[in-house]
């Protein structure tokens, strides 16, 4: 978690060996004729590392955004500034800030910008594409036929040509999600070929369901893969999957299927009692009672090299406990001790997050859209006013199946209590291992005890690098170190 | 005396069962080996992995200016029955 932008900003380059021992650490300089610049990033672009910084002149009302290359051993930025792209810009918090799209080769780079808008005026944004020398290919500023309050852009991608593609949701009324029970949105595609100069719109609804989350990749052959979920209920449920491919050299959509997930598996951690009341919802066909998966944000879509696809998905959100001061201690309002009138008498009110990362489900999907298997790995964590530091996992694809890799309390091993533990940070954690293999069996065990390591493991931090090898980063204090997970 | 004996046994038990713990990665089809330990600069944060090269990997690291330490729930229970 990183906040207070306005502090001056310190950003340090660092190099790892394959040995996982730090070769070189230096510090990026972000001032320019005794002004300080903004951190935007750093890419890895066609074998070259470049540090990204911006300027915003409050005079002018325009945001500048400049490029170094920094040498690949010394990791020292080379002392050409060049500026790769400017955007109009009032207030440098809100507006003309910039992210960044690398292409799946490594070859293109899309660098977007929205741009700044007066309410119920049309959406804006630039875009630039860049070359794997960052020469700029070419560049445009959209307006689209819709208000800005009315579209949201959800991700955007450029191809090994240079193409970009844009995921956008649309809402038809100020209800933004539903009116009498129907969506009200639709997620648009825009596609800018031949380097901007041909256009294309598709848009995406499935009838009477809703689509609660949708992403996509570029295939090897140009195709677009789509896929994500949907849910009969609302936009916070899960009832099944969305899959198709667009080709946008055709302008066909293909193998457009929704599934729906079997029972056994929406009710895979249910007490006897609810599955009983979901069998019964399923049978009486009630929609509003019938058994869905709630609250997964989809984090992957790894293609297949046959066309399918593999969805990766964790469930995640964040609870909101408020207490108030009392001369006894601090109570949540469901305490017998709370007092709502210690309020106007002490004015103090204490707020806490807790940030909950539980289940990770992987859905196998056949290139035609059908479900071939789907597995749950079983997890829960859960930690206060931290954003989740240590928890979520981390992922590696190898050719026997997926690895994750996650924080869980020690109690979850060697024990057959039937009961799964939460982890919560203590001391008594261990790093676990599950494996999915290609059938979807699902096998958990754990690694190591963080004790022992002497670190805690980061899962966020952590990052395959090699066909069969994962970068583990534990920290303790300050102290921190990188370990080589290898998958035998 | 007895007694004593069999407090060594618990604690040899415990000691062993948490070392296997550590260890036990043999039954898994993967092998954690950590590099050596390192000092950060103050209030700063691992945020990125980069990119990858041939002999290693590119890491970002930013200051921080929120908390990090994890800290379990006020009185709650830890475990959900299945």
């Amino acid at each position: 978690m990183l906040r207070n932008t306005n502090a001056k900003p310190k950003v340090w380059v660092e190099f790892f060996n394959r040995d996982m021992k730090l070769v070189r650490s230096e510090e990026m300089d972000l001032k320019y004729k005794r002004k300080q610049r903004d951190f935007e990033n750093v890419l890895y672009l066609g074998g070259k590392l470049y540090l990204l910084s911006s300027f915003n002149n409050t005079a002018k009302k325009r945001n500048y955004l400049f490029k170094q290359e920094l040498s690949t051993k010394s990791l020292v930025p080379g002392k050409t500034l060049d500026m790769v792209c400017e955007t109009e810009a009032r207030n440098k918090e809100v507006e003309g800030t910039f992210a960044y799209s690398i292409s799946k080769d490594s070859s293109k780079l899309l660098i977007y910008n929205e741009l700044p808008y007066e309410k119920k005026d049309p959406e804006r944004f630039g875009f630039r594409v860049f070359d794997q020398n960052f020469q700029l290919a070419w560049e445009k500023n959209i307006v689209l036929p819709y208000n800005d309050d009315k579209f949201t852009v959800e991700e955007y991608r450029v191809d090994n040509e240079g193409n970009v593609f844009l995921l956008g949701v649309l809402y038809e009324d100020d209800a933004k999600w539903r009116r009498r029970g129907s969506p009200t949105y639709k997620y648009i595609v825009l596609a800018y070929m031949d380097n901007g100069t041909a256009f294309e719109e598709y848009r995406i609804d499935l009838a009477d369901k809703f689509i609660t989350d949708l992403t996509f990749r570029i295939g090897n052959d140009g195709k677009l893969v789509f896929s994500g979920f949907y849910s009969e209920r609302g936009t916070y449920s899960v009832k099944g999957t969305y899959f198709f491919h667009l080709d946008p050299k055709s302008r066909a959509v293909q193998d457009r299927k929704a599934t729906e997930f079997d029972f056994n598996f929406l009710t895979a951690f249910m007490s006897d009692r609810n599955k009983q009341k979901a069998l019964e919802a399923v049978e009486k066909n009630d929609t509003r009672k019938a058994p869905e998966l709630y609250d997964y944000s989809l984090d992957e879509l790894i293609l297949r090299s046959d066309g399918g696809a593999v969805l990766v998905a964790e469930q995640y959100f964040v609870e909101q406990e408020n207490y108030r001061n009392s001369p006894y201690g601090l109570y949540p309002y469901y305490s017998p001790f709370y007092d709502p009138f210690y309020y106007n008498r002490y004015g103090q009110t204490q707020t806490d997050y807790y940030y909950h990362y539980n289940d990770i489900i992987v859905v196998n999907i056949s290139p035609t859209g059908e479900i071939e298997w789907s597995a749950r790995i079983p997890k829960r964590q859960e930690t206060r006013n931290d954003g989740g530091y240590y928890s979520s996992y981390a992922m590696a694809t190898t050719r026997d199946g997926f690895f994750f890799l996650f924080n869980d309390d020690s109690r979850n091993f060697g024990r057959d209590d039937g009961k799964l533990y939460t982890y919560t940070g203590g001391n008594n954690s261990v790093v676990a291992l599950a494996q999915v293999n290609i059938k979807g069996e699902v096998s958990v065990a754990p690694l190591t005890s963080n004790r022992d390591a002497g670190v805690t493991v980061r899962p966020k931090m952590c990052k395959q690098i090699g066909k069969r090898e994962m970068a583990v980063l534990g920290e303790r204090g300050r102290g921190y170190r990188f370990g080589s997970l290898k998958f035998e | 005396m007895r007694q004593n004996i069999l407090k060594g046994f618990i604690f040899f038990a415990f000691f062993f069962l948490g070392k296997n713990l550590a260890t036990a990665q043999t039954d898994l089809p993967a092998k954690l080996t950590w590099g050596p330990d390192n000092n950060e600069p103050g209030n700063t944060v691992a945020t990125k992995v980069i990119g990858i090269a041939p002999d290693g990997f590119y890491v970002l690291r930013q200051k921080c200016f929120a908390t990090r330490t994890p800290s379990p729930r006020f009185g709650s229970s830890s475990s959900i029955g299945t």
